[in-house]
């Protein structure tokens, strides 16, 4: 039989050695400057920020609390300030076609100032323009011109009314237009009269006005020629006098712009659109009434000078590097952009004002921040990134423009240039679902960056840590930690990994713990947080919420849930399940059992039967079967029908670390040899009768510990693991505590033969040159017994047949009845 | 104010109404001065003879304006368009003296323009019509019913062309004559509703009568509440009233019949465009 030795007490928690540190408290250490742990992180950080082609935008993955999005934020600060200042963007009108604003680049700072000129401009023109109009020079012009086409108006009728003077003929209005009247002593001559004149004079009258009539109309033609010239004149006189005005103004802007040939287009487009409109300016801008009631504003709807403003969607007039911006709501509209409507009245108008940045353009020429779980619960918000880093340009379009829902579309701005270097930040769930699910993840997504929340335990990175607690405390104003205190956080962290060899970068958890402390060191009047600060710390944290915990242990206690810890029992072992709750789990130990009876060879998992086992439960189960069967009745058929159970289990089981404790339990019952009720097990087996290491192993111990502990160390009582779990051990002070004074002990074991030797007291066996397991050996009994149940069976071998033969005949015979 | 002036009053006023924009000028002018002055407004239209006998001509025929086609011309259809005119003018003066509440009358009659329109003034206190009807050309000529108005009509006269209204500032001419001092009342209730600001000018040949002229013309506004401005002018020809007048810049400007030869009045009301009141 080999003995397995029970750890000695040093091996069950792995502490930090104050000593190793040199200095009183963190208050003497230097702030870290870098990232603790995370040197692939860092490494895809610095390439993917670096490498400027397309598709290199990067995915941080990670658990939440690992410093993400920090880190980020740190590298592309520094990145950014050694970067161009992003350019500006404005979006001005489009005389030519006002539903598709035009872009202007600018450069930093310029945009608002372009803003500002254009507004002054105009505020000048309100005033210049008129004025220019009111003058004198400017009136005696419009005159003259006018004056022009009166005299040759004048002239004209004046000519034809002497003409028909001469004819005795008048040129009179009639209601609708003109007519010649022959006269008689200045008196429309009347019918009767006429009709007396003689036959000739009547001829000649009639050609005379005939042929006075023929020269009105050509006279009217003429004058409405002349009419024509004359107001062309007006309006190049117009012209004139609005370019004499709007000339200087801009010829300065142009100055001022001049190597900015956008810039330059656009003022001259203003200039053209200003003299056409000059009208505007000349009339002072009221508010239209209603019912004698003045609109208001907002109902009026965009003022003529509207159109002259410059709408900048991007400004960096205060940047000191290229753009780093966070949305942290990531909706279309905000990523995209928008196009608002002004209702006016009863009905929805835009302009190019009213198109409102989104976060592209914000972070365009720079770096864009968000977090993928919130980009992708936004609807459309994930097409939307795509589709602008995909074409590297930003189109604002409305949702409704997009799905083709609404069919009238208000603007169609052009799109602006997209060049942003874009960072996701999110769990490493949603990166492996998009880059299966997702064919352009990949392609857009190219850079991973996976944050670890763990790190070697060393000590140099002991002193790591311990700088890291300093920064914390210094950046958080906390009080210092002294070198016990970081020595017990250190310890913690490792439990926080369940490795003792491994220390936690969970920032969140640790910074969490450090502020804890720090609060618990102020109640205690220290001024520097002690180890017992952080021990308290650690304590109300689980006492806040092991609420669960105290209730199963004391129904263990009160005997509702049914653990022994004393006396020994045929196919009973106490097995080890971890429940985690939120942020904190637990051990709780649990009664499972094995019977056999004879069968056809099969291992029940009573809990997969119910539905209530999950598959690597399962799976757990139907290896340790597979390894009866191996080992025990390889030669003949292995003839039982064992049964599993967590007893008093109501609610699912899962994973194979009670696999070690089911196979037990089975040999147990095959040999009928007792099990030591004052040992639980944990660990899973193959298929070799090998254990296989498990998770959790420190909390299921201190489970089984406290209910012991709770009833009385015998000091009989322990717990068997897998050898390979020894490395994670970090038990609480008071578990080892117990080892060392030999009241409570941790076996590590490697086979399930190691394993029932512990629990029965009675060797295993191994087989002798002859494959037999040597008398008495649990081996062999258990042997004996599958033997046993084997010739049973096949006692019984012919006797089912014979049984289901004639039960169809009594069926048969039923049935002709 | 003296008892004789409180005597003088306007009580009809009579609107000779074509469907030109001047004449409605004239409408919108003595629909207000008729409720200033509380008094009742006569509109009239005169059916032209002379369009009539043309239209009975068999050589008859017309060019639609600004159209430039030519049609016939019948009896009928210039009955038919001259009632059509008569409605439009009721219309207006209906909405116009509606609006300010004022008592109205319309009526049409055939007959010569000009003789018509003065014979109908003989009955009113005020006549009040457009400088000229629907003139051919754009420069605005006193029309010959406006010039036989100016110069033969026994009573006042108010002339307006289109687009100007009466406005401030008032300007009126004071040579100590009793028709002067009505001119002087008339431009007091214009003054007031229109501002508050009169511009009086003295035509005296000396500084002494200008002088008295002056105190009496104050003594008439004493109490009326009014910015008075006076000036002097030695020399009461058209010409020099015509320039102090646009140097003024008058609003509105009312003269006392009597200061000038018919004919000089034709020559001033050419070269003014502000409103005139001739007081009679």
């Amino acid at each position: 039989m080999t003995t397995v030795e029970p750890l000695p007490a040093r091996q069950l928690r792995q502490t930090c050695d104050p000593s190793q540190f040199d200095f009183e408290t963190t208050a003497e250490l230097e702030d870290l400057g870098e990232i603790v742990g995370q040197e692939r992180a860092v490494g895809a950080i610095q390439f993917g920020i670096s490498i400027q082609r397309e598709g290199y935008n990067l995915f941080a993955l990670g658990p939440s609390g690992t410093g993400k999005r920090t880190t980020i934020r740190q590298f592309l600060d520094q990145k950014a300030t050694t970067e161009p200042i992003s350019s500006d963007w404005c979006y001005v009108n489009n005389f030519e076609q006002p539903h598709r604003p035009r872009t202007l680049r600018l450069p930093p700072g310029q945009g608002i100032i372009l803003r500002k000129d254009m507004e002054q401009l105009i505020e000048e023109l309100r005033i210049a323009i008129p004025a220019a109009f009111e003058s004198e020079d400017y009136r005696t012009r419009k005159q003259e011109a006018e004056e022009e086409f009166k005299e040759q108006q004048e002239k004209a009728f004046g000519e034809i009314q002497q003409q028909a003077k001469e004819h005795d003929i008048a040129l009179i209005r009639t209601p609708v237009g003109l007519a010649f009247a022959p006269l008689q002593e200045g008196e429309v001559i009347d019918p009767d009269e006429f009709k007396e004149l003689p036959e000739e004079k009547r001829k000649q009258v009639e050609t005379d006005i005939s042929t006075l009539q023929e020269q009105l109309q050509a006279i009217i033609y003429q004058v409405r020629q002349w009419e024509r010239e004359a107001r062309g004149k007006v309006k190049e006189l117009d012209r004139q006098v609005a370019m004499s005005v709007v000339g200087h103004p801009l010829d300065e802007l142009r100055k001022k712009y001049a190597e900015l040939l956008g810039v330059v287009d656009y003022l001259n487009d203003v200039q053209q659109d200003v003299i056409e409109n000059v009208d505007e300016f000349r009339k002072a801008e009221e508010a239209p009434h209603v019912m004698g009631v003045p609109l208001p504003r907002s109902l009026i709807g965009p003022p003529a000078f509207r159109r002259y403003q410059v709408n900048v969607l991007a400004d960096h007039s205060e940047a000191e590097g290229a753009p780093v911006v966070y949305e942290d709501n990531p909706t279309y509209n905000n990523l995209i952009g928008r196009i608002e409507h002004i209702a006016q009245m009863g009905a929805l108008v835009t302009d190019f004002n009213l198109i409102k940045p989104g976060a592209l353009h914000r972070a365009n020429g720079g770096y864009l921040i968000l977090d993928a779980r919130q980009l992708l619960l936004q609807p459309y918000a994930w097409d939307g990134l795509k589709r602008a880093l995909r074409s590297r340009e930003v189109h604002i379009e409305s949702l409704g423009q997009v799905l083709s829902l609404v069919s009238t579309v208000s603007l169609e701005p052009e799109p602006i240039p997209l060049d942003v270097k874009v960072v996701l930040i999110g769990e490493r769930l949603l990166y492996y679902l998009l880059y299966q699910l997702d064919p352009d993840f990949g392609e857009l997504f190219k850079v991973e960056v996976d944050f670890s929340e763990e790190m070697a335990r060393s000590l140099e990175n002991n002193l790591l840590y311990a700088r890291l607690v300093g920064t914390l405390a210094r950046k958080e104003d906390l009080h210092p930690f002294d070198q016990r205190a970081v020595a017990r956080v250190i310890e913690h962290s490792v439990r926080l990994t369940g490795d003792a060899e491994r220390l936690s970068v969970h920032l969140l958890g640790i910074a969490d713990l450090l502020r804890e402390a720090d609060y618990w060191a102020g109640i205690a009047s220290n001024d520097a947080v002690t180890a017992d600060d952080v021990q308290r710390a650690i304590d109300a944290q689980i006492h806040r919420a092991d609420r669960l915990r105290e209730r199963v242990q004391e129904e263990i206690k009160q005997g509702t849930i049914l653990i022994d810890t004393t006396g020994e029992c045929v196919g009973q072992v106490n097995g080890l399940s971890v429940i985690a709750l939120g942020n904190f789990a637990f051990g709780q130990p649990s009664r499972i059992t094995a019977r056999v009876r004879l069968g056809k060879g099969e291992v029940v998992d009573i809990e997969r039967e119910v539905e209530l086992g999950g598959p690597i439960h399962s799976k757990g189960v139907l290896i340790l079967a597979s390894f009866l069967g191996a080992r025990y009745a390889a030669e003949y058929p292995l003839s039982l029908s064992a049964s599993l159970v967590f007893e008093q289990s109501y609610s699912g089981v899962e994973g194979d670390s009670a696999s070690l404790a089911e196979l037990c339990a089975l040999l147990s019952a095959l040999a009928e040899m007792p099990i030591r009720q004052s040992l639980a097990v944990t660990g899973s087996v193959n298929q070799r009768g090998q254990v296989q290491p498990i998770g959790g192993v420190n909390e299921k111990i201190e489970g089984f510990f406290d209910i012991c502990k709770a009833r009385g160390l015998t000091g009989e009582q322990g717990v068997i693991i897998p050898v390979a779990n020894v490395r994670h051990l970090m038990l609480r002070q008071d578990v080892a505590e117990a080892a060392e004074a030999g009241q409570f002990h941790i076996y590590p074991v490697q086979t399930v033969d190691q394993a029932i030797e512990l629990l029965t007291g009675i060797p295993a066996g191994e087989w002798d040159e002859e494959g037999n397991f040597p008398e008495g050996s649990i081996n062999q009994l258990v042997e004996v017994r599958l033997v046993e149940l084997a010739e049973k069976q096949r006692a019984f071998g012919a006797s089912p047949k014979e049984m289901e033969k004639e039960e169809d005949a009594v069926e048969e015979e039923e049935g002709e009845v | 104010m003296s008892e004789q002036d409180d005597e003088w009053t306007i009580r009809r006023i009579l609107v000779a109404l074509d469907t030109s924009r001047h004449s409605l000028a004239a409408l919108e002018a003595a629909a207000e001065l008729a409720v200033s002055l509380e008094a009742e407004l006569q509109g009239l239209f005169v059916e032209d003879v002379n369009l009539l006998r043309l239209a009975g001509l068999p050589v008859a025929r017309e060019v639609l304006y600004p159209f430039v086609t030519a049609a016939r011309l019948d009896r009928a259809r210039m009955e038919r368009e001259l009632r059509a005119q008569a409605a439009q003018a009721r219309r207006a003066l209906v909405a116009a003296c509606e609006r300010r509440h004022v008592k109205w009358s319309f009526r049409v009659v055939r007959g010569e323009v000009t003789p018509e329109v003065l014979a109908a003034a003989l009955e009113a206190d005020l006549l009040s019509l457009g400088k000229a009807s629907r003139p051919l050309v754009r420069r605005v000529r006193l029309g010959s019913t406006a010039r036989a108005a100016a110069a033969q009509a026994t009573h006042s006269v108010l002339l307006l062309q289109r687009d100007v209204g009466i406005e401030p500032p008032v300007v009126v001419t004071y040579d100590g004559s009793p028709t002067a001092r009505q001119a002087l009342m008339m431009a007091t209730r214009l003054a007031q509703k229109e501002g508050g600001y009169l511009t009086v000018l003295i035509l005296a040949s000396t500084p002494d009568a200008a002088q008295r002229l002056r105190a009496q013309a104050a003594d008439f506004l004493r109490g009326q509440r009014l910015v008075v401005r006076y000036r002097r002018l030695v020399d009461a020809g058209v010409a020099m009233l015509t320039r102090e007048v646009l140097a003024e810049g008058s609003g509105v400007l009312v003269l006392s019949g009597t200061i000038l030869p018919p004919e000089a009045f034709q020559v001033l009301l050419d070269e003014v465009d502000c409103p005139v009141l001739l007081v009679r």
